[in-house]
């Protein structure tokens, strides 16, 4: 299930397991920091074995992947594009992955601005110049992939490492 | 040991200076050749703290002005991310009005201090208001129907006693004004024996049976054109040619009164109960108006009213009976029988023609 060799995703929500049933006495959340120890030992090992550029597609790719199921399987508001931003911010709140604000939506070109402030990933990390938050770039393009249809390009232009205070994203649909 | 010229503090001193007095300085330019010391360290620091503060105060100035698509410049001082977390709030905040205007009043904002509570205690009290003024339209809207349709009743109402003409004068101004119509054919019938035969007939028997036989009359004369007037007891009066002219208005009468003979032939032939009627009809000049305040009526008056009534009471059973006014209209319509000269009262002699 977990190890099997593959040459496409396998994964599935139910992966995440029964964490109510497996966690009786600790519940279902834990330290920031911890989550960030996983991500950036996990990177430390990526770029050193595959680079920065392969570490980051990885990242991107993985973000995409779980912004998909994400939307499956934790939003219930979907029918128009408003109903699902409302609903991801009260998600992304409610399991306090950061706090996700619209700044421009142009339905028609598919052209989208978004920040997520107190973001899970970054903030809080050293300033670096340097933009960290390829995971939420992909999950932001796995969202808009799910609700749309459309793949979609997002690229993160401020970032906290970068010296900014929130993560501002631009997504683009991808023509054709 | 450090040398500082005095002209090189005179540099810094005036963009200072330039700064306090509300203006933008200019970066403080070394010559290419200054020693690279602690003065240049310093007036490298102040240009790049000008440069932060022109883009702080650019950027302020634009949020000043509502224009919030401006390009933030960037940095990492305090001053610079307030104006980016600013103009993204502000961004963040007309987004979230623009969907509130397109009527999605679900939108909520978090974690803006101050201005999240007044923004969410606004769009939830536009959510009630909107959801109170839904179920007051709903109410209004049932309302209304219920009005639709008593309105419906009451025209109905209206255009049972009164002509349809008539009845859309007194909607629109509220009243009618009595009209003298030249040219309009009125016809008289009666029932034959009606005082005998109720005497054998229950109350109710007796108005079942007017009330089939004046309905089915509405429907001859509806179907003719014409128009009924009222019913007095087993009288029925009806006129042709009224409110709205009608040239053929004499032919349709005659046309309808035999009609309605006719229909009374064909129910005599199936019910138990026979009637008879005489008819008459005459042309001439009518006044048409509304008697009545609280009940309207509208009603006809003048001599030849009269005079169709006389033709009526001089007409044979089951006949209708012409005047000569009426007779010199139709008479290339229909077959004849011209009677002797009868004496009318108040009126002396008269022709009278009977259709065959």
């Amino acid at each position: 299930m977990f190890k099997e060799e593959r040459g496409e995703n396998l994964f599935c929500w139910t992966m995440l397991g029964n964490v109510a049933e497996g966690r009786p006495n600790l519940g279902s959340t834990t330290d920031v920091a911890v989550y960030r120890l996983m991500q950036f030992s996990l990177r430390d090992v990526l770029i050193r074995d595959f680079g920065v550029e392969t570490a980051d597609r990885m990242f991107y790719e993985a973000g995409l992947s779980a912004g998909q199921h994400f939307y499956q399987n934790m939003l219930t508001r979907r029918d128009s594009f408003e109903e699902f931003v409302s609903d991801l911010q009260r998600v992304l709140k409610d399991t306090r992955v950061g706090i996700l604000r619209v700044e421009a939506a142009d339905l028609e070109a598919l052209e989208f601005t978004l920040t997520v402030a107190e973001d899970l990933d970054c903030s809080g990390l050293p300033v670096c110049d340097e933009e960290i938050c390829t995971y939420d770039e992909g999950f932001i393009a796995g969202l808009l992939l799910a609700h749309t249809g459309k793949s979609f390009s997002v690229k993160e232009v401020d970032c906290w490492c970068s010296g900014d205070r929130v993560c501002r994203f631009e997504a683009k649909a991808i023509a054709g | 040991m450090l040398s500082v010229r005095e002209e090189d503090i005179d540099r810094i001193t005036e963009a200072l200076h330039h700064l306090l007095a509300g203006r933008l300085p200019d970066a403080v330019v070394l010559s290419p050749d200054y020693p690279d010391n602690e003065v240049k360290q310093a007036i490298g620091y102040l240009n790049r703290f000008l440069e932060e503060y022109r883009g702080f105060a650019e950027g302020l100035a634009y949020l000043s002005r509502g224009e919030l698509g401006f390009t933030a410049a960037r940095g990492r001082s305090h001053a610079l991310q307030s104006i980016k977390n600013l103009q993204a709030n502000l961004r963040h905040l007309t987004w979230k009005t623009q969907r509130i205007a397109a009527g999605d009043l679900t939108q909520r904002v978090d974690f803006m201090g101050d201005f999240s509570t007044a923004f969410n205690q606004m769009t939830r009290q536009l959510q009630e208001s909107f959801a109170r003024i839904e179920e007051q339209n709903a109410a209004l809207s049932v309302a209304n129907e219920e009005i639709r349709a008593e309105k419906e009743k009451a025209d109905a109402l209206l255009l049972n006693v009164l002509p349809a003409a008539v009845a859309q004068d007194l909607k629109e101004t509220g009243q009618t004004t009595p009209e003298l119509f030249e040219d309009v054919t009125v016809c008289f019938s009666d029932m034959v024996g009606f005082t005998k035969l109720c005497s054998g007939l229950s109350p109710q028997r007796l108005i079942d049976e007017l009330n089939e036989i004046f309905t089915a009359f509405d429907g001859i004369i509806g179907d003719h054109g014409c128009e009924r007037i009222k019913t007095i007891g087993d009288a029925y009066l009806a006129v042709c040619g009224m409110p709205e002219a009608n040239p053929a208005h004499a032919e349709r009468m005659v046309r309808a009164a035999v009609a309605m003979v006719r229909y009374l032939e064909e129910r005599n032939r199936r019910s138990e109960l026979h009637w008879e009627m005489r008819t008459g009809v005459h042309t001439g000049p009518v006044i048409g108006g509304v008697v009545g305040v609280r009940k309207y009526i509208y009603d006809v008056f003048g001599d030849t009213i009269n005079t169709a009534s006389r033709m009526e009471s001089h007409a044979p059973p089951m006949r209708v009976n012409l005047s000569e006014a009426t007779y010199l209209r139709v008479r290339d319509a229909f077959a004849w029988e011209e009677r002797s000269q009868v004496e009318v009262k108040g009126k002396g002699q008269m022709r009278m023609y009977l259709v065959v």
